[in-house]
């Protein structure tokens, strides 16, 4: 390929790279990143002849400053500056790529990539600033190569240099040569991304982390914060059930086999009381920290099932509320070693409890969370008993709500005589006779819960659960609920071993307060119908696969990389010592490290095999490709002296091409070479077999290669030999001493 | 024309019909292994008449049997004739030595017709050209017109005088001399002269210890120059076995890539002819054969490359008026021949 | 490798293998991006975002790549110096530089060797671009020398910006050559007079053994019965032989005065030189016409020459005859 447009698309792909890390991790309207991304696109296919173009130049220098002016009033009007510096930092490129001329520029447009990729750690990075980060690896040492050697061919032969020849050396004549990079080089330039991930992992897990903290970014600025919020406002659209973005992830300690698919679990966030027509608000926003003297804290007094642990993994999200099952007892967080082995640190975490029983933590570090659950699958009633100013604001309702409500309420429920039955009457009438659907045009009325309840019967979650929560309210016993709001979910990840919950399966319930002979305490109701109280169907086939791929992936990257902490670093030290130590104290326990010793040796043996036959093969058919047409016999003898020549060069010994074989085996000879003689007898035979018409007989070359074989083990004798010889002498000086 | 009768005479250069072209099928029975008592007795005989010279009794060896013709390039004293003379009785020819000077014409060297005055008639007198072995001593003397008489007839192997047309004996060998230090009154030949010599060779100074003995007893030296070891008839069956010995086509390939190298050589202004390639090929044959093989290797080129091939080029040096040394032209060639990589 | 010295224990050899004697360099790119790495370091510390130690650990590893293969690139590479045949002052030349790649595999890429001469600044370089493993490449660069007189070249320097631009890595290697600057020429219209003496005769032609011919005349008893025209003498009656002329010219003797003053000011010195030029050109003004010379200095040193062993004798000497003190005690004589 040409070297001109190697280099061209190398630069391209880092730029767009760049570009691609900046705008998917930067949370930039829409329209700006899909110009940006159509600019840039444009700009790398505009042809390099515009280059030279008077405009284009023009461009060049002026483009920027104009750019710079922009966006400087828009940081006046008020946008937001780390928006208006990375929409310069990317516009920017934009015009480099386009204006480029030579390669001081594509080093330019390299160091903006650059400074794109630092500025996309600042501003967070999700799976795809990870994948472009590979991508930038892969990329970046090819791409600086070939810069380099452009801007070398730039500044050695810009003036009419010549070269022995006489014609002149022009750099466009270099640009177009097909001979400076081949697809060897692309491929070894490529392959340097190995060792830079490997050594870029390490550093990455060995660096200490200090956390000095003396610069705060404002890291995290909501760009990945999921999008659970912590108000249900019937007026507005609805979270919406299509989002897949993965909001939290949970693995099962108890996980069936086969795993289940779908596993739809009411995972509970946060829940409102006061109701105001329209949108449900909290009335008091008391919390109460929980003691936090362990690293699990007790919630609800039920007993735990034995293994029933629930792992969750949060994305951060606002507000930071933790989402738990149906009878959770006690919620632990991941234990954390300290650097020394002995003491356990205590969990950073505070958590504190809201007025509706929704669990909060501070939100630090914007890494969202992990903890753990202990929850009972079939819970005994809980006996908590509420105060009357709760129960109180639990039955409050707005003055403008519609009579014909209640009225509709009393309807359903006049065939009961408990509340508790009122509440399943109401719970089913609202599941059979309500349709489900997230486009209900109920949410643009006055009273939306009225038009949903009797015009339009249809709406989603939110409608349903608002809907029973207000009834229960209004029954002639009422009932004192709450709107509880969480996920429903999720789908099992055939990678990742977990269940994906995504924003798209956020859901809302209804919680009713009873006392009676079944009970004391809130029960949950689900009045959605079945359809929309499910987690979303997984698209199945190729892009189901791809989809568990990436989130599987997403979740590494954000485990192992993103919250990669003081605490995990602490914890691969102390793994890396334990393992030494338990080798150390017994090597012969583990059965398993064993067998993974063998292997690797196997492996490593075998690979050197292969290497010694890729070598020995290169040798024997030569370097500068296949041999021109010869004679079979000739051939066979070129053949012969080339194993030669391979047995030489373990000794050190080469010939130089101007140098014919019976020069080198007199070379030998004068200088009394161990293996001269050798090499003169192969010499000759080779002479014979090549040159003469006769040829030789079979036996001559039998001799010529037990010859060659000789000369390769003569090799190791020499090693074994001059190491024992040494060994001699080391223990004559020992003698000596003692003396 | 008497003279020229009484000279012996010997069949045409033809060689017996052999295919001694490349297909090793009909070659396997052509070829013959060479005949190595023979060539290693001549190789001794005229070895022993210049003693610790065995590069140069080579080389010069290797010109007689290439059917070519050598050049000495030395100064006075070291051996060239006694070289000559060797060569010469070695292959029982006939040697005749002119020495060349200023004043000496074309007749002088190739013979003249004479008016007898009482017959009324041109009486051929035949030059000293007409013999099996010429020794011509310092040719550089000579004016130029009468070098190229005498090269003339060297590459046509036939001399006119006076519309006859007389062929030269068979084998016909020159040995010409040239005194490399000496310039005053001299005519250097043009590389279109030197040409036709098929190889340059200096024969330098016995070793130390040779000078030592012939220093203590004098006439060793001349001794056995005498000895016959082949009849003229043997050397030329000799010179078609040598014409047989076959060149692999990438040694063929190897010579044309010297010759090529030299032709663009930013080292040289004039490259190597066509005929100094035909006779680099033909010197590497003569070499093989006298190292008794049947075949050509890449040493032969390498080794004769400088003998061959550094009079039949011009510096580029020297078209810039500079006078360049005979060092520097082999130089020039050696660091060609080292660029190019020797066929495996 | 020619220069280096031969180490001879094995772990003599490996220490040599793992630190070569080598000199760094940053380049402007290098301190950039150095300085970005020390950026990013310092940010990922005190921010503790992961990410950062990535994009710093990204750095660091083109950093130590960077000076892995520039190693690479930079070994197993012999380089030979060609000079010209001549060198005169004034008049530029082109010194050959041929580097030999001795790996098996790996091309060297930008390579820039350095000659280095004695006493003088290293501005001469050669680049090249890319030299395959086992092939050479040849490059030149030009030169003017401005002093006749012996040129030493020491050694080279080679060097390398590869992989990246970062840093410039060098080694010296040692490859002694020396090169005899002539001195200038400049042209002359003969026959001029000056300073030295001068016995001016046209080219005349007197009967002698030469190659010309004059004429034809009778033959007389006693003259050479090879010039005899046959053909004429049959026609005439007598012999008829030709009649040759020789052309003939004594020798020119130029003079160098080289007596030095006790103390030689720089103006006696430039004099110095310009009667060297002057004796150059003259020298080789005629021998071009065909002339001989005899070259002779103050300090007893003759020197001759003529038209067949052209002209580089003649201006070796020249190039190489030092102004003598005045006291003759110890005559010079050139080779």
């Amino acid at each position: 390929m040409r070297f001109g447009l190697i280099h061209r698309i190398f630069t391209n792909v880092l730029a767009a790279l760049g570009i691609f890390a900046l705008v998917s991790t930067a949370s930039l309207p829409v329209p700006t990143n899909i110009t940006m991304c159509v600019a840039i696109a444009l700009a790398m296919i505009a042809p390099e002849s515009w280059q030279a173009r008077p405009t284009i130049r023009f461009l060049s220098s002026l483009a920027p400053i104009v750019l710079f002016a922009i966006e400087v009033v828009r940081l006046l009007m008020g946008v937001s500056p780390i928006d208006v510096a990375i929409e310069f930092a990317g516009f920017l490129q934009v015009v480099r790529v386009l204006t480029r001329r030579g390669a001081a520029h594509d080093q330019q447009i390299i160091v903006l990539a650059l400074l794109h990729f630092i500025a996309g750690t600042v501003l967070g990075g999700s799976l795809s600033y990870g994948v472009c980060f590979i991508g930038f690896v892969l990329i970046t040492p090819g791409a600086l190569v070939l810069s380099h050697l452009r801007r070398e061919v730039e500044g050695n032969y810009r003036q009419g240099a010549r070269d022995r020849t006489g014609l002149p050396v022009d750099v466009p004549r270099i640009l177009r040569s097909r001979r400076v990079v081949g697809s060897g080089f692309l491929g070894a330039t490529v392959l340097l991304a190995l060792p830079m991930l490997a050594f870029t992992g390490a550093l990455f897990v060995l660096f200490p982390r200090v956390g000095l903290s003396f610069m705060l970014f404002n890291a995290n600025r909501g760009s990945r914060m999921i999008g659970f919020s912590d108000h249900v406002d019937l007026g507005q659209v609805g979270t919406l059930r299509s989002d897949p973005a993965v909001a939290l992830r949970f693995h099962l300690s108890r996980l069936p086999s086969p795993p289940p698919l779908v596993f739809a679990k009411r995972l509970r966030g946060t829940a409102f009381d006061t109701y105001d027509g329209k949108a449900w608000s909290r009335s008091t926003s008391v919390r109460a920290p929980l003691a936090k003297n362990l690293n699990c804290v007790r919630t609800e007094y039920v007993q735990a099932d034995a293994d029933s642990a629930i792992q969750f993994d949060v994305e951060p999200l606002d507000p930071p509320v933790l989402f738990l099952p149906e009878g959770h007892a006690e919620i632990c967080f991941p234990a954390q070693p300290s650097v020394s082995r002995s003491d356990w640190q205590l969990t950073r975490v505070e958590l504190t409890r809201g007025s509706e029983d929704d669990y909060r933590y501070a939100n630090s570090d914007g890494h969202g969370i992990q903890y753990r659950v202990l929850h009972a699958e079939k819970p005994h009633q809980i006996r908590t008993t509420i105060a009357g100013s709760e129960i109180v604001r639990h039955l409050t309702l707005p003055s403008n709500v519609s009579p014909r409500i209640r009225e509709l309420a009393l309807s359903w429920t006049q065939n009961a005589s408990t509340p508790r039955s009122k509440a399943r009457l109401i719970e089913e009438r609202l599941k059979r006779d309500y349709t489900y659907d997230t486009s209900t045009p109920s949410g643009a009325f006055p009273d939306p819960l009225a038009h949903f309840l009797f015009e339009s019967r249809r709406g989603h979650c939110e409608y349903f659960s608002t809907a029973m929560a207000v009834m229960l309210r209004m029954l002639d016993v009422p009932v004192p609920s709450r709107n509880v709001t969480g996920f429903v979910g999720g789908t099992y990840n055939r990678f990742g071993g977990f269940y994906a919950v995504r924003e798209g399966d956020a859901h809302s319930w209804v919680e009713g307060y009873f006392e009676d002979e079944q009970g004391v305490g809130w029960t949950t109701f689900d009045p959605t119908p079945v359809s929309g109280a499910q987690p979303l169907a997984s698209p199945t086939g190729v892009q189901g696969y791809m989809r568990d791929l990436v989130d599987a992936m997403a979740m590494r990257w954000n485990r192992y990389v993103v919250s990669y902490s003081q605490e995990t670093q602490a914890s691969v030290y102390r793994e890396i010592l334990l393992a030494f130590d338990r080798r150390r104290s017994n090597a012969t326990t583990s059965q398993g490290w064993r067998t993974f010793q063998r292997g690797a040796v196997v492996l490593l043996v075998a690979l050197g095999l292969v290497f010694l036959y890729l070598r020995q093969r290169r040798r024997q058919t030569g370097p500068d490709g296949p041999l021109p047409p010869v004679r079979k016999a000739a051939a066979t003898a070129a053949s012969l002296y080339r194993q030669l020549e391979g047995a030489l060069l373990e000794h050190g010994i080469t010939r130089p091409l101007s140098v014919t074989p019976n020069q080198l085996a007199k070379a030998l000879g004068e200088e009394s070479h161990p293996l001269a003689d050798e090499v003169n007898a192969v010499t000759h035979t080779y002479e014979r077999a090549r040159f003469s018409v006769a040829g030789v007989s079979d036996d001559e070359l039998r001799d010529a290669k037990r010859r060659i074989s000789l000369i390769r083990k003569r090799s190791a004798n020499d090693v074994r030999l001059s190491e024992s010889a040494k060994k001699q002498e080391a223990e004559e000086q020992e003698g000596n001493a003692g003396k | 024309m008497a003279a020229a009768r009484s000279l012996p005479r010997f069949p045409s250069a033809t060689c017996p019909q052999g295919d001694d072209t490349l297909n090793p099928m009909t070659a396997v029975a052509a070829i013959q292994t060479p005949n190595l008592a023979q060539i290693c007795e001549l190789r001794e005989t005229v070895s022993s008449a210049l003693e610790g010279k065995e590069e140069a009794v080579e080389l010069a060896l290797t010109a007689m049997l290439a059917r070519g013709h050598l050049l000495i390039e030395d100064v006075p004293g070291v051996g060239k004739t006694t070289l000559a003379r060797a060569l010469a009785a070695a292959v029982g020819g006939e040697l005749r030595r002119v020495q060349f000077t200023s004043d000496m014409l074309p007749s002088d060297i190739i013979g003249v017709s004479v008016y007898d005055q009482r017959r009324a008639e041109f009486v051929f007198k035949p030059g000293p050209i007409l013999a099996n072995v010429m020794l011509a001593d310092e040719i550089n003397r000579a004016s130029p017109r009468t070098q190229s008489a005498l090269l003339e007839a060297m590459n046509e192997g036939q001399v006119s005088i006076d519309g006859q047309t007389i062929p030269l004996p068979d084998p016909f060998f020159v040995i010409a001399t040239q005194n490399p230090t000496d310039f005053a009154g001299t005519f250097p030949l043009p590389e279109s002269q030197l040409d036709r010599f098929l190889l340059r060779l200096r024969i330098g100074y016995p070793p130390a210890q040779v000078e030592t003995r012939l220093l203590l007893d004098g006439s060793s030296r001349t001794r056995k120059v005498d000895q016959k070891v082949l009849s003229p008839e043997q050397l030329v069956a000799l010179q078609c076995d040598v014409a047989r010995v076959t060149v692999d086509p990438t040694i063929a390939g190897y010579v044309h890539a010297v010759v090529h190298a030299t032709r663009t050589s930013s080292l040289l202004s004039l490259g190597v002819s066509t005929r100094g390639a035909l006779s680099l090929v033909a010197a590497a044959k003569a070499r093989a054969h006298l190292r008794g093989r049947s075949y050509c290797i890449a040493d032969d080129v390498q080794d004769l490359a400088v003998h061959v091939l550094a009079h039949r080029v011009r510096l580029a040096s020297q078209a810039e008026g500079f006078w360049a040394t005979r060092d520097e032209h082999e130089a020039a060639i050696r660091e060609i021949v080292g660029k190019i990589p020797v066929p495996i | 490798m020619s220069g280096d010295a031969t180490p001879s224990t094995w772990h003599q050899r490996l220490v040599r293998w793992l630190k070569p004697p080598r000199r760094l360099k940053f380049t402007r790119e290098g301190k950039f991006l150095v300085g970005t790495t020390l950026g990013v370091g310092f940010a990922a510390i005190n921010t503790g975002n992961n990410l950062l130690y990535l994009m710093l650990g990204l750095l660091l590893s083109l950093i130590v790549l960077s000076g892995v293969l520039s190693e690479q690139a930079i070994r197993g590479l012999v380089v030979r110096r060609r000079l010209p045949m001549r060198a005169q002052v004034g008049k530029p030349h082109l010194v050959e530089i041929e580097i030999f790649n001795t790996k098996l595999r790996m091309p060297s890429y930008a390579i820039e060797v350095e000659d280095l001469r004695q006493g003088q600044p290293a501005d001469k370089r050669c680049f090249f671009l890319k030299i395959s493993p086992r092939s050479s490449q040849v490059a030149a660069y030009r030169r003017t020398p401005a002093r006749r007189g012996r040129d030493r070249h020491v050694g080279f320097r080679i060097a390398t910006r590869f992989p990246f631009g970062l840093f410039e890595k060098s080694r010296e290697v040692l490859a002694e050559d020396e090169l005899v600057i002539y001195p200038a020429t400049d042209p002359i219209a003969l026959p001029t007079l000056s300073g030295t003496h001068w016995y001016s005769s046209d080219a005349a032609i007197r009967a002698g053994f030469g190659e010309d011919v004059i004429g034809i005349k009778p033959h007389r008893i006693g003259e050479d019965m090879r010039d005899v025209l046959w053909r004429k003498s049959a026609a005439a009656g007598q012999l008829v032989i030709r009649e040759r002329g020789v052309s003939g010219r004594p020798d020119v003797q130029l003079v160098l005065d080289v007596r030095a003053p006790a103390v030689a000011s720089v103006e006696w010195r430039d004099a110095f030189e310009a009667r060297v030029r002057e004796v150059a050109s003259r020298a080789v003004a005629h021998l071009r016409r065909g002339d001989r010379i005899v070259l002779q200095t103050t300090a007893a040193t003759r020197f001759r020459a003529e038209r067949a062993t052209g002209i580089d004798p003649v201006l070796r000497f020249l190039a190489l005859v030092e102004p003598a003190p005045d006291d003759p005690t110890e005559p010079r004589r050139s080779e």
